[in-house]
């Protein structure tokens, strides 16, 4: 495993950096001095050396002065006179050879011996002695009272024999000798000593190792000494501030900021997605730090900002995807998440759940009659109504046009009826008129609960709730209906649970869809012109009828998949050739559906088709109310792709003729309805006039629902071209290749 | 013995005389000569020999010096050169072989006969005045007597009768008893000039 190296503090790597810095000092301070005593060593032993050498070759210097002082004395006439005739001799000694300037500074005492090495003449002050030995010639080192003497001895030559003829003695006192030699390198001259205090006849070498001196010392070292300390020193001092100096500079400079800086990084974890404002703190002096200081701010703040802002979009999204932009509650989707939810916290609990739906009576008519705008405006009022009541942790949803829905959980039954008592009051209540409606709002409420019923999956409690709201909105019911198994049982074979189920799936997904085709025919020649195709659901080898799929559908929203569903089958079956050329085949679409921009590609898919078949589109008026642009638009498109667009169930709800005049229609199909009107005398002449008036405007006629040939034959009379019912054929799975044997008789009659 | 305390007192002479005598000719090319006197003493001159048919020479120091006397020593080497033989003797001084000058205040043990005798040995000076100014008188060609204008050691008598005498006398004028300083080359002129009436 990787250990990280825990880091160190940035003080502590100053302080370690000092330290070293002045070991490191110390040590080259130590060193050099160390060098430098070493060369002061071998300077001191060269002058030790030297001032040997000096001080023997002063030695042989006052020696060979004081001979040839001596030879020079001997070699003088006086002397050989003073050999001649002696007589005179304390006389010459006093005057002449004391006086004289031959007898220099240095020599102290002269004296002349005879041929034996007697003195001529004894002289009590006489530094020399009375008799010298004659054998030993030259010089001698004498030491007296700490002086030290040069005797030296010389013959004296007659020049005309050649003969020695007597002796000169001289003293010479060395150290006046020393004191006139130019001068001592080595040797301080004044510390020049003699450590015995008398002796005789010493040689040179001897003599020697008797004088002890002083050093001068090397002038240049003993200069440079003192000069190499004091820098050393200065340095060591100059280092030693600075450095106390640097420190806390550094220190300052660095250390702080950058712990600034950490303090600072702290800080702004602490508070992350917050942003943090700069003003407070202190400006940093180092560029570059300030520069990271300025960035973190920066960086921070932007990150929060960010963040914030992917909240807020995150939030937007959600709140996009989940409600519904006219009321601002919940919307469909967010109730499948919710219900999901619930369905699985049900399967783990015992907490009571119980669905209410919310239904507006009328509301298609409130719209027709007030205007989308006031009818909006009843929707927000009622959501807002409902939302005020529930609390705030129980989510109103709207799951279509005009339903809204809720879910209790853990509220016992009776405090669910309670509560859609209240809402059903509160909104009884609402002034209304302040929208400009003046006709009482009602809604219908039915409520469905977990409480009282053996239903395993609590997916049957909206299948209860549809049941209940649809019993509430019967007359003789109360507006507000809870689920009861009876109720169940008068509504089997509408609602039974199992059918519910199946639709729900095949709408869904599209499984055990198929398609019916009933004929349209020419009620001239009885010929199927085109055909309807007409949604059924197999299942369990049963079929399920419109009657029992469209209320389910319109109940869900569930319009726009079973829409597409169908057009998938429908071309599915073009492409098996179950549909003869050269007729025709239409398809209902929804309202809900003819608005979408989807539906224009989906419906492409029918374009191989075009040249053999007519294709028409079945549009309910319905479609046209809510949307009348959009539709419109839609339907101008689909109409210049090659599509007939054909007005559905014409009569049989709030038909308004400015649609058909504002709608891109070419076929208008009448209601079952009108038709049926055809036996009553006094419709019939209604009936025989808007037909006309349709077909005038250039709108061809189909009539539905022509059951019988007395029908068909008063309908033709009408104007009507076109016809369909049981009469000419029932919806089948399969269309028959001849035509009907009934129509064609009746239609050749 | 007899202490000299004025040089001057008993100066014998400071006559430079000139004359043919012919001493030591057998002596050729020799340096230093040297003759042991009575008195067991030996002197030494300095002998310049040129090998030449021309006169010698002889120049005799002044009381206590030496033939090495600036003056001596110039007249002698010029001399030399002009093509004379010149002889340059030491008087002894009561040292055997002397050739250092004696200080005036050393020891002096030579009694005044030895050294007359030994400048008598070599010239006139055992003559009495008699003798020597017949000789001078009768010397031919006429001796040359040179002596310095301001010269106070020459006694005021010996003036008159030097000149009675036949002798050519020439006095220079401003030299002192030594000739110092630039009568040094008036008296080699004078004696050169001298030289030439041999």
């Amino acid at each position: 495993m990787d250990i990280r190296p825990k880091p160190l503090s940035f003080s502590l790597f100053t302080a370690l950096f000092v330290f070293l810095f002045l070991i490191l000092l110390f040590t080259l301070g130590n060193l050099t001095y160390l060098q430098f005593e070493k060369l002061d060593e071998k300077f001191r032993i060269a002058g030790e050396q030297s001032a040997a050498a000096e001080i023997e070759f002063a030695l042989v210097e006052a020696i060979s002065l004081s001979e040839e002082k001596t030879r020079q004395l001997a070699a003088w006439e006086e002397v050989r006179q003073q050999l001649d005739i002696s007589t005179f001799y304390s006389y010459w000694y006093r005057y002449r050879a004391k006086n004289n300037n031959f007898v220099t500074a240095f020599t102290l005492d002269v004296a002349i011996y005879d041929i034996q090495g007697r003195v001529l003449s004894a002289i009590d002050t006489s530094l020399l002695p009375l008799k010298i030995d004659t054998k030993r010639m030259g010089h001698s080192i004498e030491v007296r009272d700490s002086i030290p003497l040069i005797r030296v001895v010389s013959p004296v030559v007659d020049q005309v024999s050649g003969i020695t003829i007597g002796y000169l003695a001289t003293e010479n006192h060395l150290f006046t000798i020393f004191n006139s030699l130019s001068h001592f390198n080595y040797i301080e001259r004044s510390s020049i000593n003699i450590t015995i205090a008398d002796a005789n006849n010493l040689s040179s070498q001897t003599f020697l190792q008797h004088i002890d001196y002083r050093l001068t010392g090397d002038p240049y070292a003993a200069a440079i000494k003192p000069l190499i300390k004091e820098s050393l020193l200065q340095l060591a001092a100059t280092a030693l501030i600075l450095t106390l100096f640097i420190f806390p500079l550094a220190a300052w400079l660095l250390n702080r900021p950058i712990l600034q800086l950490s303090k600072q990084i702290d800080r702004l974890q602490s508070l992350p997605h917050t942003p943090v404002d700069q003003e407070g703190v202190k400006p940093l002096f180092i560029k570059e730090l300030d520069k990271i200081q300025t960035s973190l701010y920066a960086y921070h703040n932007n990150l929060s900002q960010a963040h914030t802002t992917l909240d807020q979009k995150n939030q937007e999204l959600d709140d996009l995807a989940q409600h519904d932009p006219l009321t601002g509650v919940m919307n469909r989707r967010a109730f499948d998440a919710y219900w999901r939810e619930v369905s699985d916290v049900y399967k783990h609990s015992t907490n009571e759940i119980c669905l209410i739906l919310f239904d507006i009576n009328h509301f298609k008519a409130l719209n027709d009659t007030y205007g989308h705008h006031t009818g909006d405006e009843i929707l927000i009022a009622i959501a807002q109504t409902i939302k005020n009541i529930l609390h705030s942790r129980e989510q109103l949803f709207r799951l279509s046009g005009d339903e809204f829905a809720t879910i209790l959980i853990g509220i016992p039954p009776r405090k669910a009826l309670q509560i859609a008592k209240q809402c059903h009051l509160a909104i009884t209540n609402y002034p209304f008129d302040k929208l400009g409606v003046n006709e009482p709002v009602r809604i219908s409420i039915g409520l469905a609960d977990t409480s009282a019923d053996s239903y395993e999956d609590i997916n049957a409690l909206q299948w209860q709730a549809d049941v209940a709201i649809h019993f509430a909105k019967r007359p003789g019911y109360s507006s507000i209906v809870h689920f009861k198994p009876e109720l169940a049982e008068n509504a089997r074979g509408l609602f039974s649970s199992q059918t519910h189920s199946a639709v729900y799936e095949a709408v869904t997904r599209g499984t055990g869809l198929v398609m019916h085709y009933q004929p349209i025919v020419d009620l001239e020649d009885g010929r199927p012109q085109y055909f309807e195709a007409l949604v059924r659901i197999v299942h369990d080898g049963q079929l399920i009828m419109p009657s029992h799929i469209f209320p389910l559908v319109e109940a869900r929203s569930l319009d726009q998949d079973l829409d597409f569903h169908v057009i998938e089958k429908t071309v599915s079956d073009l492409q098996l050739g179950k549909i003869p050329r050269n007729t025709g085949v239409s398809i209902n679409i929804s309202a809900p559906t003819i608005v979408e921009n989807e539906l224009v590609n989906r419906l492409a898919a029918f374009k191989p088709f075009m040249d053999d078949y007519k294709l028409l589109i079945e549009v309910t008026e319905t479609a046209l109310i809510t949307q009348l642009q959009t539709a419109r638009k839609n339907l101008e498109i689909l109409r210049n792709m090659g599509f007939t667009i054909a007005l559905d169930d014409f009569g049989s709800g709030y038909s308004s003729l400015r649609y058909l005049g504002a709608m891109p229609v070419d076929v208008v199909k009448f209601d079952i309805t009108l038709t049926r009107l055809v036996d009553d005398r006094a419709n019939n002449l209604i009936l025989n006039h808007l037909a006309k008036m349709i077909t005038e405007s250039g709108h061809l006629l189909v009539a539905e629902g022509i059951e019988t040939a007395q029908i068909a034959e008063q309908m033709t009379q009408l104007g009507f071209r076109y016809g369909q019912g049981y009469y000419f054929g029932r919806p089948a799975r399969n269309i028959e290749k001849s035509t009907s044997p009934a129509s064609t008789a009746n239609y050749s009659a | 013995m007899v202490i000299c305390r004025a040089r001057f007192v008993n100066h014998v002479i400071r006559w430079i005389v000139i004359s043919a005598l012919l001493v030591a000719a057998e002596v050729a090319q020799s340096d230093i000569v040297q003759q042991q006197m009575e008195s067991g003493l030996t002197i030494n001159a300095e002998y310049l020999d040129n090998e030449s048919q021309a006169p010698a020479i002889l120049i005799l120091h002044g009381f206590l010096q030496t033939r090495d006397s600036f003056t001596l020593r110039r007249l002698g080497k010029a001399l030399h050169e002009a093509g004379y033989r010149i002889l340059l003797p030491n008087l002894s001084l009561g040292i055997n072989d002397r050739r250092q000058s004696l200080a005036c205040e050393a020891i002096h043990n030579h009694p005044m006969e030895q050294d007359t005798k030994e400048i008598a040995y070599l010239s006139y000076l055992a003559w009495d005045q008699q003798r020597v100014l017949q000789a001078v008188s009768t010397i031919k060609p006429e001796p040359t007597i040179i002596f310095g204008g301001d010269d106070n050691r020459l006694t005021p008598e010996w003036k008159p009768q030097l000149q009675t005498l036949r002798a050519d006398i020439i006095e220079i004028d401003g030299a002192n008893h030594f000739f110092d300083h630039t009568h040094e080359f008036d008296l080699l002129d004078s004696i050169e000039q001298s030289l030439k009436k041999l």
